[in-house]
């Protein structure tokens, strides 16, 4: 009887030193990131059977167990994801903002500038030292084109390489998941009682920080690994084993990275199968934003260049000499899908300005017919020969069946625009008349300021850059209103998982207290076994 | 509900850093003046604005345009002045010299027309501030009126400079001399040529004296009209300008309103938003302190 007392006793103490070691390790960590607080599960230990009845035979911690809801983190996860994309699309979008914030940096007062000074050129065409102020505002207005252009090529190679560094991470995420996929089932293999949990928070902080990259889903199996797929469901995980995402250049476009999965074999993975996280935010940036903000740019300043080419070739010169060509236009891009034929080759050239849109263009041969298909609204011609004009653009080429092509007409239209003309006798501000003060053609150059020409001769460089600069300012608005509301999704749904799973010290202290308390009363009970024990043993003397 | 220790600093701070964000983007407006700091902030409006400045630059233009056309035109203004009362003199001269005339009379007058004639010959090459000739058409480099032994000869053309003054309306800005002064047939330097070789030739009978100088006068009273006719329609233009520069004004006081209503801050609502945040971000300082000072452990002894 007297053993079990003790033994009861010890028992208790016991348990009361495993709750404050619980509570000493919530305490520890009650800042770390991803952990889960844990407790103990007590029960009473098996009693004996007396024949007078069950007597109790103490307490037993049967397991610590960390306290998580799978279906708050899956809520959490998914609210992430979403709203990291927004982030990320947002903060390449602010940067376009900011960088059209600056009225005196944008292109209304460069464009104006020249403007300014055709019109001097107008006032006394024969004048010096009014032709090189148009030179010279030409050059300033060109390299404005040039800076905004390059600006927008820097955040396309910003993007190329966050999309680099995020799929690496991704893929060291994958591993490090497997790894733990690994310890974590052999523990529970051993003894499915007891759960390797700080492993578990590890794995799944993991999994977190690869869902603010990519959209990532887990599925728990039976021996408590995870398997954990990427956005539309491609793969990452499976048991002990990991792929990874890596980056490859475009097939179609040799300047655009593009994320593909790496399996047994590297398979390029459309921008639309890998949704949300900080990749699914620029791929989205890129395809819906980037592309058309740069083609827009560029369109502007073709059709600008372009136009104004056109009618300073319809002047003279002070030498009688009809006018040339004031800028070099920029040729439209074209990129040879790899796979193409080896004697493929394919022309496109600018015949009327006015009529080019901004978008992208791809030419695919089918054998019978050429298929011309404009990217921005998929919109498609189908043609038995070439050459032909599509919007201004005349195409011509050598294909066999298979070969497609990717035109961009005015891509690089604002970074490589340049000035065709230094010599300012070159400028052609009369008519055929003469004559020193002949500024009849200058006359016709100012018009074009305020003469529809975008677009079908619609709309004027000015509004075709307030429409750009408008647009740019309604989709990062979007994105800022769409981010806050993502955000406070985020911030609510970590607020009710963490009333769940986090530390609450004040909890902790009050459990310490508790603890500390079983703990003495525990060591009461043995000291009393101790006593009777003792008053045992003094019936002999 | 149980609400983790983390919760309430995470929750205390970014609250109080979405205030100090909120706060810092008031100092921006407030130091800029400007309610538009970047586009998004009102896409319509940035857009809107751009036009506007857009106009009013161009309308700043045509300003500058117009002034370089009043510039030209009052040279041309007080040239034609000079001109007109040059004609008038010789008018003065040749009818006093209508009657019979002594050979030496003949003599003054004929110097004193060769003297105008000279006089005319110089205003007809009269430069503009930027040395180009006034009466030259397009080519207005060239000295367009050449003395000769009948009179002078024109080496412009009868072009006219034209410049863009108002969005619709290019304004003439040169006179073409042969339109000044050879218009209609009537070459106002043979004239005074024709009569000074008449006066000049001793052999010349009296009869045909009266005759050259009724002809002299008659064809100075026609060149007389027709500068005068110039004149009056540079005066026109000049009214013209005035009116256009009238508009003009006026426009750009409007796109400025416009340009203040679309992008400027309203002060008083601004600094009294920035008072509001103050005292909000105070209270949540102090009570985020008081909330995280508070712990069970500081009770334990």
């Amino acid at each position: 009887m007297g053993t079990s007392i003790l033994n009861i006793g010890k028992s208790a103490l016991a348990a009361a030193q495993v709750g404050i070691s619980v509570t000493g390790h919530n305490i520890a960590n009650a800042s770390t990131p991803g952990y889960s607080r844990q407790e103990i599960v007590q029960r009473a230990a098996e009693a004996q059977d007396y024949g007078f009845g069950f007597l109790g035979q103490g307490t037993q911690v049967s397991q610590v167990k960390r306290v998580f809801n799978e279906f708050t983190v899956k809520q959490l996860n998914s609210a992430q994801t979403s709203s990291s994309a927004t982030n990320a699309y947002a903060a390449q979008m602010r940067q376009i903002d900011n960088m059209l914030a600056d009225s005196a940096a944008g292109l209304s007062p460069a464009l104006q500038a020249f403007f300014s000074s055709v019109q001097g050129l107008s006032s006394n065409p024969g004048d010096a030292a009014t032709r090189q102020s148009v030179i010279s505002k030409a050059q300033s207005l060109v390299n404005r084109f040039q800076s905004l252009g390059s600006r927008l090529d820097e955040l396309r190679q910003g993007v190329n390489s966050e999309l680099t560094n995020s799929t690496r991470l991704v893929t060291t995420y994958a591993s490090q998941i497997a790894q733990l996929n690994d310890s974590i089932s052999k523990t529970i293999a051993a003894n499915p009682n007891s759960l390797p949990n700080d492993l578990m928070d590890q794995r799944d902080l993991l999994v977190s920080e690869m869902n603010k990259l990519v959209k990532t889903e887990v599925y728990t199996q039976d021996d408590g690994g995870y398997n954990v797929f990427v956005g539309n469901g491609v793969p990452l995980v499976v048991g002990g084993k990991s792929y990874g995402l890596t980056t490859v250049c475009s097939t179609t476009d040799t300047s655009r990275l593009e994320v593909a999965y790496v399996g047994n074999t590297t398979e390029p993975l459309g921008d639309n199968s890998l949704p949300g996280g900080v990749i699914g935010g620029l791929l989205q940036f890129r395809s819906g934003s980037l592309d058309s903000i740069q083609n827009q740019l560029g369109q502007i300043a073709t059709v600008f260049a372009q136009t104004f080419n056109t009618q300073h070739q319809l002047g003279f010169d002070p030498a009688g000499v009809a006018g040339g060509a004031f800028f070099n236009v920029p040729s439209p891009k074209i990129y040879g899908d790899v796979a193409n034929s080896g004697g493929a080759t394919l022309s496109v050239s600018i015949s009327s300005a006015t009529a080019i849109t901004s978008s992208d263009y791809r030419v695919k041969y089918d054998g019978t017919n050429y298929n011309i298909t404009r990217i921005s609204d998929g919109s498609v011609q189908s043609f038995a020969s070439l050459p032909q004009t599509v919007d201004g653009l005349t195409i011509n080429g050598t294909m066999s069946s298979g070969d497609s092509f990717l035109v961009q007409p005015t891509r690089n239209g604002a970074t490589l625009l340049s000035l065709a003309i230094t010599d300012t006798s070159k400028i052609a501000a009369s008519d055929a008349t003469g004559g020193n003060g002949n500024n009849r053609n200058a006359l016709l150059l100012i018009a074009l300021q305020n003469t529809g020409t975008l677009n079908n001769s619609t709309t004027s460089y000015e509004s075709a850059f307030g429409q750009l600069v408008s647009s740019v300012g309604i989709k990062t608005n979007e994105l800022r209103v769409i981010g806050a509301a993502e955000e406070a999704m985020v911030a609510q749904t970590t607020a009710t998982q963490q009333s769940e799973s986090g530390v609450n010290l004040d909890e902790e202290a009050t459990n310490l207290l508790r603890y500390q308390q079983a703990y003495q009363a525990a060591g009461k009970v043995m000291q009393i076994a101790d006593t009777l024990f003792n008053t045992l043993l003094a019936l002999g003397h | 509900m149980r609400i983790s220790t983390n919760t309430i600093y995470q929750a205390g701070i970014s609250k109080i850093g979405s205030l100090q964000a909120e706060q810092s983007r008031l100092q921006q407006q407030i130091s800029s003046g400007k309610r538009i700091l970047t586009p998004s902030d009102d896409p319509l409006a940035a857009s809107r604005a751009l036009e506007v400045s857009h106009a009013q630059s161009v309308n700043a233009m045509y300003a500058s345009n117009r002034s370089i056309a009043n510039t030209n035109l009052t040279g041309l203004d007080i040239s034609l002045g000079s001109i007109t009362e040059l004609l008038q003199t010789t008018q003065v001269t040749l009818v006093g010299a209508a009657g019979t005339l002594s050979t030496e009379q003949k003599n003054t007058v004929a110097i004193q027309l060769t003297a105008q004639l000279e006089t005319l010959i110089g205003l007809a090459n009269t430069q503009d501030s930027a040395g180009n000739y006034m009466y030259a058409g397009y080519q207005n480099r060239t000295k367009p009126f050449t003395a000769t032994a009948t009179g002078a000869t024109y080496n412009g053309d009868s072009n006219q400079q034209l410049l863009q003054v108002e969005g619709q309306r290019q304004l003439v800005v040169n006179a073409p001399g042969d339109s000044v002064f050879q218009a209609g047939g009537n070459d106002v330097f043979s004239a005074f040529s024709d009569i000074i070789t008449i006066l000049n030739n001793p052999a010349s009978t009296p009869a045909a004296v009266q005759a050259g100088v009724a002809t002299a006068i008659s064809s100075i009273k026609t060149a007389t009209n027709t500068v005068a006719a110039v004149w009056s329609s540079v005066g026109t233009r000049l009214n013209e300008l005035d009116a256009l520069n009238d508009v003009g004004s006026s426009r750009d006081l409007q796109y400025t309103e416009a340009l203040s209503d679309l992008q400027d801050l309203d002060y008083a609502q601004a600094l009294s938003d920035l008072t509001q945040k103050q005292t909000i971000l105070e209270a949540a300082q102090k009570s985020f302190v008081t909330i995280t000072g508070l712990s069970l452990f500081d009770f334990i002894r």
